[in-house]
């Protein structure tokens, strides 16, 4: 007993540094782990409440022993666990698993206690971890509203929806739109004359053959609607979204959406028309690359045009040929793009709405006032076009940026390399073209 | 290695095993071989009281006594008092061994205890050789991979010193006729296991519930556990001419009857596919790589639970869909865990094109 319990004490010091070091380490910042408490959803409350039952104070003096080294070492370590896959927490559960091991020798029922908390605490961890269906769950048909936010994103959440299983058809209107999300701030891509700016984009969705209901407006408006809050955390969350980038099986993801989703969305002919005109315009290897407003810093960091650069300078030191296609928000990278690679290498589509070096210049001058936020909002207002246009109400001009948009990311999704950033057009194209290698710029780092 | 002793001299012989019902299923032929071995000895099989209705119509052991797995202790003992009747030996059949189960072995008297000395996902190799203390007797077996099924048998032999041959139990002896009328044609589908995140994506299984009745007709029996519940309810709100729901209203052998008077089975890695291979029942079976490796330029996984060797069971008989990842063989400590929300990518890839192919594939053969 003395050297059990001498023994369990070695484990449970152990086990509280071990805890202590992983607590204060820097991987609690990581994206990985604000991610887990976006989603992971259990408290330690909630855990300590699993474990009273099993744990319930015993007079003897092991009852004693288990109070002051036990109770607090399952307490503590609860959130390696239930949470954490780091080696450190990996660690300290088995410590912890090793130092009910050890109490069991001393006292079988303490053990068998402490054990069956323990199990309790991982199961439920399992069924916690997966987001069980609600009952009743209807998969469709519905109609989907989008949420206030730019395009690509709206369009991400409707591929997650499809995806997911469900079969929804979209419906960009002013009503609806504005009937779900008030004053629209962001969603440009609406105007009163337009009943379903979706078929401006894209043509109508069909689940099988001869289905037509998505062109039929007065049945879509009856139905049940939903923004995309089933697609999975990927479609939805940047944060999500920066660790699916991260994961090893970012590929396999692409090409699972990619049969599932790809075929089902088609752009219009007259869109499908500008895309093919360009593409024959870069008849050898071509490579795309998104360049977004400064203020989109909030989502893909404090990127500079050098960091284009060099990813560039890379990629056509390997294809001379090749010829880039730019998609960006503002002449300010056009001209630099131009100015670097040449106005013959560098293909825009022509005509579309991009702020001007100045409107650059005038956000950059704003933000020395004291308004701006880290949005990169200045007294209240949004600087990339989208939010301009949409303060505006959307109307014509909304249409066309968003025809604009829909453009440049199936155009982008048709190049061999993409150089991007974190954002919706490249979430879009990594399933929308899974063959096409993405190189991602951010923060001047890989 | 066998018991050191020999085993003629056991008159009580404790067998444990804490495993689910697929596993227990898979044993139940190295089961019979115990029964014709320990002829003499009383049987008493400690295992999970899901299995009680199962467990109590076969006669391979004398006295079943119901674990609560989650305490690993039978449920009529309060912990108190636990102290168990005295064996001449307990056998701890777990492959992969668990602190619970060893817990719960150590608690049985008995002059000696075997277990398999082996490493196990459930522990780590410290952990491993801590626990080993607690056995008079630890099997060591063959490093090789080897089906479960295959490893049972192996597990008899080390213990008996027999040789017997893996085969299949014939599960249809312990069916009992499925008390809810049946449609004449139907798939048996089971859309659960033992780990939600190891389920098939439900709303995909909607869709092969509707393809399969659009194209032949049929219609889908949808049975499992009461935890299953919620997915069954879902995809018969979803296609409701398409399924008929008996998920949570049969027993375990009412839901073998179900299985063998179906078409086809479609089943995760669960029970349903081990059942339909004892009872000779087409099944389409969707696995993740937990237990599997792929080996070979067709991709095809080999594993510990599926698919099961040719000699057992035909390939046109069960068809597995896998997705090859290169984490295969992780024992589900699925490193994407908590970057995921419902299912395990190795499962979540696999399309429902592929399911739908499959099954078809299976039912024209039959037809």
């Amino acid at each position: 007993m003395p050297t059990r319990f001498s023994q369990l004490l070695h484990l449970y010091l152990k086990g509280r540094a071990w805890l202590a070091a992983a607590q204060s380490s820097a991987m609690w910042n990581r994206p990985r782990d604000r991610l887990r408490a976006m989603y992971g959803g259990h408290s330690l409350r909630e855990n300590a409440a699993a474990l009273r039952h099993h744990l319930a104070p015993d007079k003897s003096p092991l009852g004693s022993l288990y109070k002051w080294a036990i109770q607090p070492l399952v307490r503590n370590l609860l959130p390696a666990l239930t949470n954490d896959q780091s080696p450190l927490k990996k660690h300290a559960a088995r410590l912890a698993l090793s130092s009910v091991a050890l109490l069991d020798r001393a006292s079988p029922r303490l053990g068998w206690a402490a054990e069956a908390g323990v199990r309790a605490i991982q199961r439920r961890r399992r069924l916690h971890a997966a987001e069980l269906p609600p009952a009743k769950l209807l998969l469709g048909p519905l109609k989907f509203v989008p949420h206030d936010t730019d395009l690509f994103s709206v369009f991400n959440h409707v591929a997650g929806e499809i995806y997911f299983g469900r079969r929804i058809y979209p419906i960009f209107s002013c009503p609806e739109a504005r009937s779900a999300n008030g004053q629209l701030k962001q969603f440009a891509y609406i105007d009163e004359a337009c009943p379903n700016s979706w078929m401006e984009f894209f043509e109508p969705l069909a689940y099988a053959s001869g289905d037509d209901l998505h062109q039929d407006i007065a049945k879509l408006s009856a139905m049940s609607s939903t923004s995309g809050h089933l697609a999975a955390p990927e479609f939805r969350h940047a944060k999500a979204t920066m660790a699916l980038y991260n994961r090893s099986d970012y590929q396999h993801w692409r090409w699972a959406v990619h049969n599932a989703v790809a075929h089902m969305i088609k752009p219009k002919r007259d869109i499908l028309a500008n895309i093919d005109a360009m593409l024959e315009r870069m008849p050898g290897h071509r490579l795309g690359v998104h360049v977004c407003h400064p203020s989109h810093l909030f989502v893909q960091g404090k990127i500079l045009l050098q960091h284009y650069f060099s990813k560039i300078d890379i990629i056509l030191k390997r294809y001379p040929d090749s010829t880039i296609f730019l998609a960006a928000d503002n002449d300010l990278a056009v001209a630099a793009f131009r100015y670097r690679y040449g106005s013959d290498r560098v293909l825009c589509h022509p005509g579309f709405i991009r702020q001007t070096v100045d409107d650059v210049l005038a956000w950059s001058y704003s933000l020395v006032q004291p308004k701006s936020d880290d949005m990169g909002f200045v007294g209240g207002i949004g600087f990339q076009t989208h939010y301009r246009i949409a303060a505006a109400g959307g109307g014509k001009e909304g249409i066309r940026n968003g025809k604009e948009a829909v453009t440049d990311v199936f155009t982008l999704a048709a190049c061999d390399d993409f150089v991007c950033t974190a954002s919706s057009f490249t979430l879009a194209c990594a399933y929308l073209n899974p063959r096409q290698v993405q190189h991602f710029v951010s923060d001047g780092q890989d | 290695m066998t018991i050191s002793s020999g085993t003629s001299h056991i008159k009580r012989l404790a067998l444990v095993r804490t495993d689910n019902l697929g596993d227990f299923l898979m044993w139940l032929s190295a089961a019979a071989c115990y029964r014709r071995h320990f002829h003499n000895a009383e049987i008493s099989l400690f295992a999970s009281e899901m299995l009680s209705d199962l467990a109590e119509a076969v006669p391979y052991w004398d006295k079943f006594v119901p674990l609560r797995l989650l305490e690993c202790r039978p449920p009529t003992l309060s912990a108190r008092n636990a102290k168990l009747s005295d064996f001449d030996l307990v056998v701890n059949l777990q492959y992969s061994r668990s602190l619970v189960a060893d817990r719960f072995v150590s608690r049985l008297a008995a002059p000696c205890r075997s277990a398999i000395d082996a490493p196990s996902p459930n522990m780590s190799l410290e952990e491993l050789a801590s626990e080993n203390q607690l056995y008079t007797t630890l099997l060591r077996l063959s490093p090789k991979p080897l089906h479960e099924l295959e490893r049972n048998f192996e597990i008899f032999n080390a213990i008996s010193g027999a040789a017997e041959r893996p085969h299949l139990e014939a599960l249809g002896k312990f069916a009992a006729r499925c008390s809810v009328p049946l449609p004449d044609r139907f798939v048996a589908l089971f859309p659960g296991s033992s780990w939600k995140k190891r389920n098939y994506p439900w709303p995909r299984f909607v869709q092969l519930c509707e393809t399969l009745h659009s194209r032949f007709g049929l219609v889908t029996v949808l049975c499992g556990s009461q935890s299953d519940a919620d997915i069954s309810g879902n995809i018969h709100a979803n296609a409701p001419q398409a399924t008929l729901n008996l998920n949570g209203k049969l027993k375990i052998r009412e839901t073998f009857d179900v299985i063998s008077r179906s078409s086809l089975v479609v089943a995760n890695d669960s029970m349903a596919g081990h059942a339909a291979n004892l009872l000779g029942i087409p099944s389409v079976c969707i696995i993740g790589g937990g237990y599997n490796q792929v080996f070979g330029s067709d991709q095809m996984p080999e594993g510990r639970f599926f698919p099961y060797p040719d000699h057992l069971v035909s390939p046109n008989q069960q068809i597995i869909l896998n997705y090859d990842m290169e984490c295969y063989g992780c024992s589900y400590h699925c490193k994407y865990d908590i970057l995921v929300r419902d299912t395990f990518p190795c499962i979540d890839y696999v399309s429902v094109g592929r399911v739908i192919a499959a099954a078809e594939q299976l039912l024209l053969s039959a037809a």
